[in-house]
C-alpha cells in the first residue's frame, strides 16, 4: 500500500496537472458519474478578538512591602525563644510551637519517627486522652494540628482571642507531657503505614522519591526513603526517645500572631511554658552532599502504567544563599508558573522547584509523557535547563516574573496562621520579620543580569539525575537508541534498605531473663516441652465491621508440633440453625470444610491452597501456649520495648522475630503475674491483637480462659468453657473427610448462654 | 471588626467595600442576583452552565485570558453559582484593582456567547450533574428536594439535570445573560487594603458607562407546608432516612436559633443525633445506625433543614426513624442545656470569624448577606444575633418548624447483607 501511494505522489509531483475527467450521465445512475462542483470552502471561524484592543497587563508598579506590626521577641529562662506579632485585623490568635527537629534528624533505623511522634502529640497527654483533647478544642471552635517537616515539628493552635487560654493550656501539655498511649501508637502507626502505601501507589510520588534517592544516595537523609518495613520497626520506645531528645525548650521556638497585647501575652506565655524543664540540646546530624559527576539515569519499571513520570534533578541552593532571589526569578520562568517555558514546550505541562531549606536541598523538574514519548520529553527538559543555564532569562521575562512573585507574596498573609507559618520559615533560617515585610522588594532588586548569572552558576548543563517511571518495554528501546546508560528497578522495589537498630545489651539481657521467668509462670520448661496437645472448647461472639454480632461455638485443637484443627459453628439464622466451618492442617497439607456457596445445605471440602498455608504456618508458630519455648530459645531474636499498661496494670513488652517476613509478634506480660496478656502482630499494615486473661492451671500449665481477638476483619470475644491438655486426639480429626456432611444443625448456638 | 461602606453607581450597580489594614491585597467579587432557583423548569442547570461561559472570553479578553492575566499579576480567580447567587472575582495585589474591574465590566455586558462554546460546555455541565447525583445519599437528597419544593426552584441541585442541560441552547444562555447580568442586578464587593472612595472611582471608570436594565423578575417562594409527606424509594446499598423541614429564610430572626438547633442535632461527635444513632442495642450489641448528620439549606426564600440517618440493617428502619423523631421532640420539649448552647455558639462564632480571615472569604460573607437579606451590611449583626439566642428560643423554633405537619420524609431501605 505504501508503495502505491509513493508512486501516485511521484506522478503528481512530476507530471502535468491532470484534467478532471467528466463522466457522462448514464441512465439510472443519478448523479453518480456527474462531475460535482468542489465543496464550498469553509470559511475559518472568525476570530472575534482579531481587531480588538485587548485588556492587557497594567504598567508594572514597583513591588510593595507588607505591613506587619512590630514583632516582640524574648527568651524564657528555660531557653524557649518567643516571637509575637500583634495583628488586630480580627479577634483571632494563632500559636505555633516549633521544635527544631524533623525528618533531617531521624535515626537511620527509624525513618518516619518524626511524623509518627507529631501525629501522636494531639492524641493524648498525661491528663487528657485523644477524645478529651478533641472535645476541648471543639467546645471553643478552635483547631489544633501537629506536623513534622524536613527541618521541624510544628504544633499549631488557632482560636478566638477570648479562648487563648485553651491554647496556652493544651499546647504546653502536649509538648511537655505527651502520653504516647500504646493503643493510639498502634493506631497511628497503622495509619502512617496506610498513608505511606497510598503515597507509594502514586506514580508521581514514586518518581519524586526515586529522584531524591538517586541524587542524594542512601548515605544522606535526603536520599533515604522510608518504607513499610522501616515504619513497622518503629516502636513506642523510639517515639518516646525521639521526644525526650529533641523536645526541649532550648531547641524550640514559640510564635504567636493575632489579636494580642504583646506585653500582656508575655506573662501568659511565661506562666504557660515557664515550667518546661531545661535540657541539653543534642547536635543535629551533619551530612555532606554526595556530589554529582556525570549523569545518572534510573528507569523504574511499572508495567501497564499508561503515562510515564519524569523527574530531572540537581542540587539546589541554601535559603541563605545570596543568589536566592535571582534563583527564584529564573526558576519561575523555567518552570515555576503555569505559563512557564517548560509548560509551553511540553504538552502535559512541566514544573520546576527549588527546596527552601537551611541546606542546599534539591532542584527538581517534574513532568509526564506517554511511555513512547518519555525519552524525547526528557530531552526537551534537559534542553530547557541547558538553555536557561547558558542564555538565562530575557529582560521581559524577568520583569514579568518579578511582578508575579512580588504580587503573590502579599496573598500569603491573609490569616494569622499564615503570618505565623511564614515567620516560622524565616526564623528557622535566621531571617526575622523584616525578611517577610521586604520579600517583594528583594525580588524587585533582581535584574536580568543577576538572574542570568545565577542561572549560569546554579544550573549545571552537564550533570543530571534522571528518573523515568513507566512501562519499561516501551521505554527501554528509546533509551537503547540514545545509547543512554541506566539502571532498571521494579516499581515495587524497596528503595532504601532497612537498617536494623542496635539493642542495648543490658536491656536485652533483662528481657531474656523476663522471658525465662514468664516460662516458669506458664508452667515451666519441662511441662511445656512435654505438652502433646491442647484442646479448648470455647463460646462467644464474632462481629464483622459494620455487622451485628453472631454467636459462635468453637473447638480448637493443637497436636504438637504441627497438627491444628478449628471447628467453628456460627448462628446463621432463625430457629437457632448453625453454620459449621472446619479448618484442619497436618504438616504441609490442610483442608477446609464449609457450606457450598451455591447450595448452603451441602458441605464442600477443599484443600487449602499452598499460598494460604503460609497463614496456617504462622498460626501454628505463634500458638499462645507454646510460644514461650520459641521465645526462650537461645537463637530467638528478641527486642525489649517500652513498658506499657493495660487496664492500669504495668506490662513488660517484648518483640519476638518470627521466621516469616514482616510479621514479628509483640508479646505483653503482666509484670506481677508474668503471664502473657496480649499478643499483637502485623497483618498487611493493620495491627491485629489477641488478649489473654482469666488464667487457670490445667495439668500444671496456665491456660487463659478469656480470649478476645481483634483483627482487620472482625472482633471475636471468646470464653473457654473447657480446657484440656495432653489428651488423646484421634488422628482421624486431621484426615480430609471424603463425603459431605450436613452444613447446619438444629442445635442452638451458645446453649445456656445469656 | 472591620466595617463595611456602601455606595451605588448611577446605573444601579451597588458597591460594598471593607477596608482591611493588612497586606497590599484585595479580593474583588461581582455578585449577580441569579441562581439555579431561577432556572426555567425545563432548563435545570442553566445558571450553573453559565458559570463556565464566564471564563470563555469577552469583548476585550480572549478565552482563558482573564485567568492568565490575573495569574501573571500574582493573583487567582474564582467563580461559583449556587441556588440564589452567581459570583465571580479575583484576589490580587491592590495596585491592580483597576485591571480587575475592567475585566469584570467587560464580561458583565460584553461576554462573547457562541454556539460552539455552549455545545462544549453542555457536555461538561451534564457530566458534572451526573457525577453529583451518583452516590446513594445524593440521589436520595435530590428526591427529597423534588418533593419538598413543589413550587420553588430549590427543587433541584444547582448542577441541574443532565437531560435538561442537553437541550440548553445559545438562545437560553443569551436570555439569562440579558435578564440578570446587568449592573442594577449586581453588587461589587471589594475587601482589602483600599477605601470606598478609591473603589468607587475605579468602578465608575470601569462600569459607569453600562446602561441600567429592566429589573429582573424574582422566583416564586415555596408555600407553607401543611401535612407530612413520605416516600419510600427503591432499596440501596445503605439505608437512609432523610427528614426535611422547611425553615425560615436567612433574613428571618428565627433563622439564628434554627441554625443553632441544627448544629446541636447533627454537627460534631457530641451532636444529639449522632450519639443517639450510635447507641448499641443492649442485647445484641448492634449499632442502631452507621451515622447521622444534618444538611442545612439556608436560602433567600424559605429553605430546608435535612436530618440524615444512615443504617445497614433492614430491620432497623422504623427504629432509626423513631430515634430521629424522638431527638427532635426532646430538643423541642426540654431545650438545650447551657453547655451545649455555649458550645454551638462558640462553633458558629469561630466559623464565622475565621471565614473572614481570607479577603475572598470576607467578600463572600458580604455578597451572601446582600443576596439573602438585600442588605450588604447585615452580616455585621450576625454574631450578636447568634449570641443573644436563648435556650427557650431553640426550644420554640424546634417545636414550630420541625414538627410532623411540616416534615417531608424520604426513605431508602438498605438491601441488607
Amino acid at each position: 500500500m505504501r508503495a502505491a501511494i509513493a508512486v501516485l505522489v511521484f506522478a503528481a509531483a512530476c507530471g502535468a496537472k491532470p484534467t478532471p475527467v467528466v463522466m457522462p450521465t448514464l441512465p439510472g445512475d443519478g448523479d453518480t458519474n456527474t462531475a460535482k462542483p468542489p465543496p464550498p470552502r469553509t470559511k475559518p471561524a472568525a476570530d472575534p478578538w482579531e481587531s480588538k484592543t485587548l485588556i492587557g497587563p497594567p504598567e508594572i508598579s514597583p513591588p510593595q512591602s507588607v505591613d506587619l506590626a512590630a514583632m516582640v521577641s524574648f527568651k524564657l529562662s528555660n531557653g524557649l525563644e518567643v516571637h509575637v506579632i500583634p495583628d488586630q485585623r480580627l479577634p483571632v490568635v494563632s500559636m505555633q510551637l516549633v521544635v527544631k527537629a524533623g525528618r533531617a534528624d531521624e535515626p537511620v533505623a527509624y525513618p518516619g519517627v518524626a511524623e509518627l511522634a507529631a501525629d501522636l502529640l494531639v492524641k493524648g497527654t498525661r491528663t487528657r486522652d485523644a477524645a478529651g483533647i478533641a472535645k476541648l478544642i471543639d467546645s471553643v471552635g478552635g483547631t489544633i494540628t501537629a506536623d513534622a517537616t524536613f527541618e521541624a515539628t510544628v504544633l499549631s493552635c488557632s482560636v478566638l482571642r477570648r479562648e487563648l487560654d485553651t491554647c496556652l493550656t493544651i499546647v504546653p501539655e502536649m509538648v511537655e507531657q505527651p502520653k504516647f498511649a500504646s493503643d493510639e501508637f498502634t493506631k497511628m502507626r497503622d495509619q502512617l503505614r496506610g498513608s505511606l502505601a497510598q503515597r507509594l501507589s502514586d506514580p508521581a510520588t514514586v518518581a519524586t522519591v526515586h529522584a531524591q534517592n538517586l541524587l542524594w544516595t542512601n548515605q544522606h537523609v535526603r536520599g533515604r526513603v522510608t518504607s513499610d518495613l522501616a515504619i513497622a520497626q518503629i516502636t513506642r520506645d523510639e517515639v518516646i526517645a525521639w521526644h525526650k531528645a529533641w523536645f526541649t525548650p532550648a531547641n524550640s521556638m514559640l510564635v504567636v500572631v493575632g489579636d494580642v497585647d504583646a506585653k500582656r501575652v508575655q506573662s501568659d506565655i511565661e506562666r504557660a511554658f515557664g515550667g518546661w524543664a531545661k535540657a541539653p540540646v543534642p547536635p543535629h546530624p551533619q551530612m555532606l552532599p554526595p556530589g554529582l559527576n556525570g549523569t545518572r539515569i534510573r528507569l523504574v519499571d511499572w508495567p501497564g502504567l499508561p503515562q510515564a513520570q519524569i523527574r530531572v534533578a540537581q542540587f539546589g541552593i541554601q535559603h541563605t544563599d545570596p543568589r536566592f532571589f535571582d534563583t527564584l526569578v529564573f526558576n519561575y520562568i523555567l518552570g515555576g508558573n503555569p505559563q512557564s517555558r517548560l509548560s509551553r514546550v511540553i504538552k502535559t505541562g512541566g514544573a520546576s522547584t527549588f527546596d527552601r531549606n537551611a541546606d542546599a536541598g534539591s532542584f527538581v523538574v517534574s513532568t509526564s509523557a506517554r511511555n513512547t514519548d518519555a525519552v524525547v520529553t526528557t530531552e526537551v527538559v534537559l534542553g530547557e535547563i541547558t538553555k536557561m543555564a547558558k542564555e538565562g532569562p530575557t529582560d521581559g521575562e524577568v520583569a514579568q516574573a518579578i511582578a508575579s512573585i512580588s504580587g503573590s507574596w502579599g496573598l500569603r498573609f491573609q490569616t494569622v496562621a499564615d503570618v505565623g507559618a511564614a515567620l516560622v520559615g524565616a526564623e528557622l533560617h535566621g531571617f526575622g520579620e523584616e525578611y517577610l515585610k521586604n520579600y517583594g522588594i528583594a525580588v524587585g532588586h533582581v535584574d536580568p543580569g543577576s538572574a542570568r548569572q545565577a542561572a549560569q552558576a546554579v544550573l549545571d548543563p552537564k550533570n543530571f539525575v534522571i528518573v523515568i517511571v513507566g512501562d519499561a518495554k516501551d521505554i527501554e528501546p528509546q533509551l537503547a537508541k540514545k545509547g543512554w546508560r541506566y539502571d532498571k528497578v521494579p516499581f515495587t522495589a524497596q528503595i532504601t534498605p532497612v537498617v536494623t537498630p542496635d539493642v542495648d545489651p543490658k536491656r536485652l539481657a533483662a528481657a531474656k531473663k523476663f522471658l525465662d521467668d514468664a516460662l516458669v509462670a506458664k508452667g515451666g520448661r519441662a511441662k511445656l516441652q512435654a505438652l502433646t496437645s491442647v484442646r479448648l472448647t470455647e463460646t462467644g461472639t464474632t462481629t464483622a465491621a459494620g455487622h451485628p454480632a453472631v454467636a459462635v461455638d468453637m473447638e480448637r485443637v493443637l497436636v504438637v508440633p504441627d497438627k491444628l484443627r478449628i471447628d467453628a459453628r456460627f448462628a446463621s439464622g432463625a430457629g437457632g440453625a448453625q453454620t459449621r466451618v472446619v479448618y484442619a492442617a497436618d504438616g504441609a497439607k490442610g483442608w477446609v470444610q464449609q457450606p457450598d456457596p451455591s447450595d448452603p445445605t451441602k458441605m464442600v471440602v477443599q484443600d487449602i491452597p499452598p499460598p494460604q498455608m503460609g497463614a496456617i504456618d504462622f498460626e501454628r508458630w505463634r500458638d499462645t501456649d507454646t510460644i514461650l519455648l520459641k521465645a526462650t530459645d537461645p537463637a530467638a531474636k528478641v527486642t525489649p520495648l517500652a513498658d506499657d499498661d493495660i487496664g492500669g496494670k504495668p506490662q513488660t513488652v517484648i518483640k519476638l522475630a518470627s521466621p516469616f517476613v514482616g510479621v514479628d509478634v509483640t508479646l505483653y506480660f503482666d509484670k506481677a503475674t508474668k503471664l502473657m496478656t496480649r499478643m499483637t502482630y502485623d497483618e498487611g499494615g493493620f495491627t491485629s491483637s489477641d488478649e489473654f486473661a482469666d488464667y487457670k492451671p490445667i495439668d500444671g500449665v496456665q491456660i487463659a480462659h478469656k480470649r478476645p481477638t481483634h483483627d482487620r476483619a472482625r472482633d471475636i470475644e471468646l470464653t473457654v468453657k473447657k480446657a484440656e491438655v495432653n489428651v488423646q486426639i484421634a488422628p482421624s480429626s486431621f484426615v480430609k473427610p471424603a463425603s459431605a456432611t450436613p452444613a447446619t444443625t438444629t442445635a442452638p448456638a451458645n446453649p445456656g448462654a445469656k | 471588626m472591620p466595617a463595611v461602606d456602601t455606595a451605588t453607581l448611577g446605573n444601579g450597580l451597588q458597591i460594598a467595600v471593607v477596608s482591611v489594614d493588612g497586606p497590599p491585597v484585595v479580593a474583588v467579587q461581582v455578585w449577580y442576583h441569579v441562581g439555579s432557583k431561577d432556572d426555567p423548569r425545563d432548563r435545570r442547570g442553566l445558571a450553573r452552565l453559565f458559570e463556565y461561559l464566564m471564563f470563555q472570553g469577552s469583548e476585550h479578553v480572549r478565552p482563558g485570558g482573564h485567568g492568565d492575566l490575573i495569574g501573571a499579576l500574582g493573583g487567582f480567580v474564582n467563580g461559583h453559582v449556587d441556588e440564589d447567587a452567581s459570583h465571580f472575582g479575583e484576589t490580587l495585589p491592590v495596585s491592580d484593582l483597576d485591571t480587575a474591574l475592567k475585566l469584570e465590566a467587560d464580561r458583565m455586558r460584553g461576554l462573547v456567547l457562541r454556539d460552539v462554546n455552549v455545545q462544549a460546555t453542555r457536555q461538561l455541565a451534564a457530566e458534572q450533574a451526573k457525577n453529583e447525583s451518583a452516590t446513594p445519599v445524593a440521589a436520595g437528597m435530590a428526591h427529597l428536594l423534588s418533593i419538598a419544593f413543589p413550587t420553588a426552584g430549590y427543587a433541584w441541585n444547582p448542577s441541574g439535570v443532565a437531560s435538561d442541560i442537553d437541550s440548553i441552547t445559545l438562545d437560553d444562555v443569551k436570555k439569562l445573560y440579558d435578564a440578570y447580568y446587568q449592573p442594577n442586578n449586581a453588587l461589587l464587593v471589594v475587601v482589602g487594603k483600599t477605601t470606598l472612595a478609591d473603589v468607587k472611582a475605579a468602578a465608575d471608570r470601569a462600569f459607569g458607562q453600562l446602561p441600567r436594565a429592566e429589573t429582573p423578575k424574582r422566583a416564586e417562594a415555596e408555600h407553607d407546608q401543611s401535612g407530612s409527606r413520605r416516600e419510600v424509594l427503591e432499596a440501596g446499598p445503605v439505608g437512609l432516612a432523610l427528614f426535611g423541614f422547611h425553615i425560615p429564610p436567612a433574613r428571618d430572626p428565627d433563622f439564628y436559633p434554627v441554625q443553632l438547633a441544627a448544629m446541636m442535632l447533627g454537627v460534631g461527635d457530641d451532636a444529639r443525633l449522632k450519639k443517639r444513632l450510635h447507641t448499641k442495642d443492649a442485647k445484641t450489641g448492634e449499632l442502631l445506625a452507621v451515622d447521622g448528620g444534618i444538611d442545612l439549606h439556608v436560602h433567600e426564600n424559605p429553605g430546608l433543614l435535612v436530618l440524615v440517618g444512615a443504617y445497614r440493617e433492614p430491620s432497623h428502619g422504623q427504629a432509626v426513624e423513631d430515634a430521629m423523631t424522638d431527638e427532635i421532640k426532646r430538643l423541642g420539649t426540654s431545650g438545650p442545656d447551657e453547655a451545649e448552647l455555649h458550645r454551638v455558639k462558640r462553633q458558629v462564632e469561630s466559623g464565622f470569624v475565621f471565614s473572614l480571615e481570607h479577603t475572598d472569604g470576607f467578600a463572600e460573607t458580604v455578597g451572601r448577606a446582600w443576596i439573602t437579606t438585600g442588605d450588604a451590611t447585615s452580616w455585621q449583626h450576625d454574631a450578636d444575633k447568634f449570641e443573644k439566642v436563648t435556650a427557650g428560643d431553640v426550644e420554640r423554633v424546634v417545636k414550630q418548624y420541625m414538627n410532623a405537619d411540616r416534615a417531608t420524609l424520604v426513605v431508602v431501605p438498605p438491601k441488607g447483607p
